[in-house]
């Protein structure tokens, strides 16, 4: 439990010094959202019009001051008005790319850790035979080519060209969104297979390579020894016995990956329109959306904190060895 | 990715395989059974480190094709008269003769970017990861060494580090400078990306700090300093090697991701500019392949050159992950001579 | 290029009515995309400070005073006013407004509804209403008196015979709806009420929404569009698919080669590139060697604008004829016999610009291959620009090239958008590329390119970051300003001209297009070459493109 009390600490003033953090960013960033306002308008504004705004979008009050409003603000849960989506609540778009890219990315890593972790169980099972020595060094070669370009590949040849698949959106934009209507999962689905491919594809190897270096490891341990020695079939003791043991360390990994999945996929959202976390926050960049990137990065760094914690606990819980530290 | 290096110590596998070998009653008839051949002589001259990864045939196709790179790059002047910055023909004139790889929208010679892009992303890609590995050795080894308050600091940042949202950071810095050149976008990732390096160096050396060469050189009344060199470093150099190649793969693949979605310097001539470019001017609709293609080309070789070596570098940390094609064979014979395999 | 994407951040989902009633006869939809954005926001607000909404909702719902019909002064003009008087004494604007117009909620328009617009305007500065309200030292119009219930009368401070084009533009907002709003600015504004030809919102989703039919319109018998669809999208690749296969009707996007990329799209695809306003390199003055005119003239002679219109800009821009800073948008201004002599500064003459600089003294002092200013210091300089705007970037990096090759040390200097606009104000940087504003006169051109109070450190203009002060432009300007004879304002302008000429603070570069693309899927009556009876772009700040959409005409047998 000291182990666990110590974490907490650490999360604390990681917590403190993350919210400091988005406090500074807008402070320290050149350029502010009333220039890209005043611009959009080209020259019909008069002078006395773009000093108000100018003063409107500012920062009233000295360092101090702003930084324990914005603490107070975090708490209150109030993130602002959006100035790019005006004047939509900030709280209220981000809720809205979340779950967009709760589908986007979140299909593409439980897609990626099944398949990579299936393969790399067969792959270490089989070591050395056909399957293990083409498809390892594959796969995770295929981690090192950037969903920039797998992006831009596939949304060139299957939507643009083929026009097999939608060129942007979520779902398709004449059905009302309703998760109980089945015809709207299937567009959703429909418009996440390429988007949700080109992360799959650069991401199952890691999968792959990390499940089947740890159940190498694990073939070897006595247990295993000890299970072909009473005789039990090859199937339970693969499935049974080492793969669920060599899951536990992959499943700390997927906890973290879950944490950043709001991190939304940038590029891969850029690419194909879709309207997640990642897209929003590179235009909010852009036009100084400052409530918005306060907003998204405490959500991002809460959420990567929270998946740290669960991941302690559960290897607290899972590790005997740890509970006394 | 970071599952890439594992730790394990391995006993085993060596025990039972010199068993068998001198178990076999003809060694030559056996090596070619087993379809080994001989050691060529030059290579047992070299460190065993380096020598298991000169026989390693993924590690070495790997730094071959990665060699071809950096070669093109660093020689590129000799290889293109044209100048990467200017016009050097019509646009989007096809590959022949004149222009290798054709010319993109504006007009310039793709051939001569890639190889003057080879230049800026793999330099800024090879010198981020390894100043984040050499942040990670060095914080790594000093937490797992020293402990205590040390450790206890250090370990603090290496968490925030590891909580940090890469990305959108990286992002909001790159907006901060007024221009993202690659140096800024290479030092930012540098920066931000020795967490995972860090965090294996240093639990790796607070198994090692233990150990009795440690304790022995400590009870001799060696100087810290020279205990962390001498001692300590050298069996840190295939994680601090694993770290370099991991890093520098997330360097190239994120400056190239940067440049492409437009925060980079398009002034610059990059892999991931030429990219920018080619997607702004619209080249695929134009059916310019050949302005996208090269740089993808560059960018996936890379990353596979230096997966490769990180194979090799894992395999020889810890020899039970090696997937090569002879353990199968290992396996067959010790089947055909009646004995199980289940040692693999 | 990217100037509309940036003026544009709106957008939005169609929600097709699933739960319509069904129609006898089917409806007629207008699918538009006056903005890009990541997802639509339910605001209606004509005047929202943030982009997008108003992009959607002026003149479509909203409608202002005045149209000024800028290619065809003086056709079909009449909005919510139907005629205009200048005092004159020059200090007042007094406009006649139509009588019978309704909100689309039943209450009467009157002057009552204008006079509180304006009292607004005053009240909330920081909501822009386009009004160049006095506020004590800058601004011009004092206040709004209601004459009768049908006319009202503005009072300017100052005479000036322009101010009926900005007080044009005022969009006015129902008494009875607005004078509860006490923070116009984040007022979302859902159910608009309005006197345009389509004021009813329906199925509104983030991916889009309906604007439709104002049964009170008073133009409804000639309106054959039931609807105006206004769909979510982002990005050229998404809006050219969406148009060549009928998801939109009338797009201005900027587009890259549209021959090869956009038209093989679709047989129905048709795109029209007519001459919009110039862009410039704005030249810091107040800094060596910009404040040198022979290098500034050098600068201009140095400059291949043949590569810039054919390779830089995909031979999508209009060249520029004569170096004033203004260009073919207000051609009919033009005196060219005057401006004659000046036509050599637009000639590309490397050699010319290599005597200029080595007569002025810049010559390579220290040997190192690029010249230096007289005094021996070196020169080495930026031009600056956002990076994501590719025809511009290309621009720069092809006006850099052309100054290199005459021993200049300049190269092209990229930044975010947000830091080079904020560099703007502060007056730090070398050289700047920039857009010209466009206005009915070139008037509303030149005036914040001179205005002396906008070239003060910290509030400098996009328009006057050269900070060159010439008087005898203000003067000529004044003159300009405070007649209403046509031919005395000619001639006031060709002062201006010939000054702008003579003194180069800003050196013109090509004409941006008006980006107008449309399909003939299901619409006929569209503005083309032949028939340019209005300026055909969908965006915010052409007042005329209401005009446009009730020109259109479905086609017989046209699936909407």
């Amino acid at each position: 439990m000291i182990f666990l009390a110590r974490r907490l600490v650490f999360y604390f003033a990681a917590f403190v010094l993350a919210i400091t953090f988005n406090f500074l960013i807008p402070r320290l960033m050149p350029g502010s959202p009333s220039d890209r306002i005043i611009a959009s308008f080209q020259g019909r504004l008069s002078e006395s019009q773009v000093a108000a705004i100018r003063r409107s979008y500012g920062f009233d009050g000295n360092l101090w001051e702003q930084y324990i409003t914005y603490v107070q603000s975090v708490f209150r849960l109030d993130f602002g008005i959006s100035t790019v989506q005006f004047p939509e609540p900030t709280a209220a778009l981000l809720f809205y790319g979340a779950q967009w890219t709760l589908v986007l990315v979140g299909l593409a890593i439980f897609l990626a850790f099944f398949i990579g972790s299936f393969m790399g169980i067969h792959a270490a099972w089989n070591r050395g035979g056909f399957f293990d020595s083409f498809f390892t060094p594959i796969n995770v070669m295929m981690n090192a080519f950037t969903p920039a370009i797998v992006a831009l590949l596939l949304f060139y040849a299957f939507s643009l060209q083929l026009k097999w698949f939608p060129l942007g959106r979520a779902h398709d934009p004449n059905l009302m969104q309703n998760w109980f209507d089945l015809k709207f999962v299937g567009s959703v689905l429909y418009h996440a297979t390429l988007p949700v491919l080109s992360i799959l594809l650069v991401s199952f190897g890691g999968w792959h390579l990390g499940m089947r270096n740890v159940m190498i490891n694990l073939l070897n341990e006595d247990f295993v020894v000890l299970a072909r020695a009473k005789g039990l079939s090859e199937n339970r003791i693969k499935y049974r016995y080492v793969a669920r043991n060599a899951i536990l360390p992959q499943i700390t990994s997927l906890a973290l990956s879950i944490g950043f999945m709001l991190g939304g996929a940038l590029v891969v959202e850029q690419v194909f329109n879709y309207p997640g976390l990642g897209k929003f926050t590179f235009t909010a960049i852009g036009a100084r959306d400052y409530s918005f990137i306060q907003g998204q990065l405490l959500l991002l760094t809460c959420s990567v904190l929270v998946a740290n914690l669960v991941s302690d606990i559960a290897n607290v819980m899972l590790d005997p060895r740890l509970r006394g530290r | 990715m970071s599952d890439l290096t594992h730790t394990q110590p391995f006993a085993l596998r060596a025990e039972s395989a010199s068993e068998f070998a001198s178990r076999a009653p003809d060694h030559v008839e056996l090596m070619r059974e087993l379809g080994v051949r001989p050691r060529p002589g030059w290579t047992s001259r070299l460190p065993p480190g380096l020598a298991s990864f000169v026989t390693n045939g993924k590690g070495m196709a790997g730094v071959v094709i990665l060699l071809v790179l950096v070669l093109m790059s660093a020689f590129a002047p000799l290889l293109s008269d044209y100048n990467p910055n200017r016009r050097a023909g019509k646009p989007h004139v096809q590959p022949g003769y004149e222009h290798v790889l054709g010319t993109t929208r504006l007009g310039k010679d793709v051939f001569t970017q890639l190889v003057y892009g080879g230049r800026v992303s793999l330099g800024v890609g090879l010198g981020a990861g390894a100043f984040a590995a050499v942040i990670g050795l060095a914080l790594g080894i000093s937490a797992g060494y020293f402990g205590g308050r040390v450790d206890d600091i250090i370990t603090f940042f290496v968490n925030v580090v590891l909580v940090l949202p890469g990305l959108p950071l990286i992002i909001v810095i790159a907006t901060m400078v007024e221009a993202a050149s690659p140096m800024v976008i290479g030092l930012v990732l540098a920066l931000t990306g020795w967490g995972w390096s860090a965090r294996t160096i240093r639990t790796q050396t607070l198994s090692l700090r233990t150990r009795e060469f440690v304790t022995s050189a400590e009870l001799l009344g060696e100087r810290k300093w020279r205990i962390i060199l001498v001692e300590i470093f050298p069996n840190m150099l295939s994680f601090f090697v694993g770290g370099l190649v991991l890093g520098t793969i997330a360097a190239i693949l994120a400056e190239a991701a940067l440049e492409f979605i437009g925060l980079g310097d398009p002034n610059a001539v990059t892999w991931g500019t030429m990219l920018f470019w080619a997607q702004n001017n619209l080249a695929l609709q134009s059916g310019a392949w050949w302005e996208v293609w090269p740089p993808c080309i560059a960018i996936m070789l890379t990353g596979a050159a230096l997966v490769l070596i990180n194979f090799a570098v894992d395999e020889i940390t810890n020899p039970q992950l090696k997937a090569s094609r002879k353990i199968g064979r290992i396996k067959r014979f010790l089947t055909r001579r009646g004995r199980g395999a289940d040692v693999f | 290029m990217k100037m509309r994407t940036m003026t544009a951040l709106g957008s939005l989902t169609l929600a097709l009515a699933l739960t319509a009633p069904v129609m006898a006869q089917e409806e007629v939809i207008l699918r538009l995309l006056p903005a890009h954005t990541d997802a639509m926001v339910e605001n209606y607000n004509p005047n929202s400070p943030g982009p997008g909404a108003q992009q959607r909702t002026r003149d479509f719902t909203y409608e202002p005073l005045w149209i000024d019909n800028v290619w065809h002064p003086g056709v079909s003009e009449e909005a919510l006013a139907v005629s205009w008087e200048v005092g004159a004494d020059l200090k007042s604007v007094t406009y006649k407004l139509r009588e019978g117009v309704k909100w689309s909620d039943g209450e009467d328009f009157n002057a009552d509804d204008v006079v509180f617009s304006f009292d607004y305007a005053k009240a909330n500065p920081d909501y822009p209403m386009g009004i160049d309200v006095y506020n004590g030292e800058s601004g011009n119009v004092t206040s709004a008196e209601k004459i009768d219930d049908y006319t009202v009368k503005f009072n300017l401070n100052e005479p000036d015979a322009l101010a009926r084009y900005g007080l044009n533009g005022l969009y006015p907002l129902p008494e009875h709806v607005w004078k509860d709003v006490t923070d116009p600015k984040t007022f979302a504004n859902t159910t608009p009420v309005a006197t345009g030809p389509w004021t009813a919102p329906r199925n509104f989703s983030r991916n889009g929404y309906d604007m439709c039919r104002n049964e009170l319109f008073r133009g409804n018998a000639d309106n054959a569009i039931d609807c105006l669809r206004f769909p979510q999208m982002n990005g050229n690749e998404q809006t050219v698919a969406a148009i060549s296969a009928g998801d939109l009707d009338w797009l201005g996007d900027g587009l890259t080669d549209p021959d090869v990329t956009f038209l093989p799209q679709s047989e129905f695809n048709n795109y029209w590139l007519p001459a919009g306003s110039d862009v410039n390199l704005q030249l810091n003055t107040t800094k060596a060697p910009f404040n040198n005119l022979a290098f500034r003239q050098a600068i201009s002679v140095a400059t291949d604008r043949q590569t810039l219109l054919d390779i830089s800009t995909f031979g999508l821009t209009t060249a520029t004829k004569f170096p004033i800073g203004t260009g073919e948008m207000y051609s009919t201004w033009y005196d060219e016999a005057a401006l004659a002599p000046y036509t050599w500064l637009m000639e590309y003459n490397p050699d010319k610009a290599k005597e200029l600089l080595d007569g002025a003294g810049f010559v390579d002092k220290d040997g190192d291959g690029w010249r230096d200013n007289p005094d021996g210091t070196p020169i080495s300089f930026g031009i600056s620009m956002p990076s994501g705007w590719t025809d511009w970037v290309n621009s720069g990096q092809t006006v850099a090239e052309n100054l290199q090759d005459i021993g200049i040390n300049a190269s092209l200097k990229t930044m975010d958008q947000g830091a080079w606009f904020d560099a703007v104000p502060r007056g730090d940087f070398d050289v700047y590329v920039m857009w010209t504003n466009g206005g009915p006169t070139p008037y509303n051109q030149y005036q914040p390119m001179f205005n002396p109070r906008l070239m003060v450190s910290g509030q400098i203009d996009f328009q006057s970051m050269h900070q060159l002060p010439i008087p005898a432009i203000v003067e000529a300007l004044d003159k300009f300003k405070s007649t209403a004879d046509l031919d005395a304002q000619k001639a006031a302008l060709t002062d201006v001209h010939k000054l702008v000429a003579e003194n180069v603070p800003v050196v013109s570069l090509f004409a941006n297009p008006i980006w107008y693309e449309y399909s003939t899927r299901r619409f006929t009556g569209w503005v083309t070459e032949e028939n340019p009876f209005v300026r055909p772009q969908v965006h915010d700040g052409n007042r005329e493109r209401v005009l446009h959409a009730l020109a259109l005409k479905p086609i017989d047998g046209a699936k909407f």
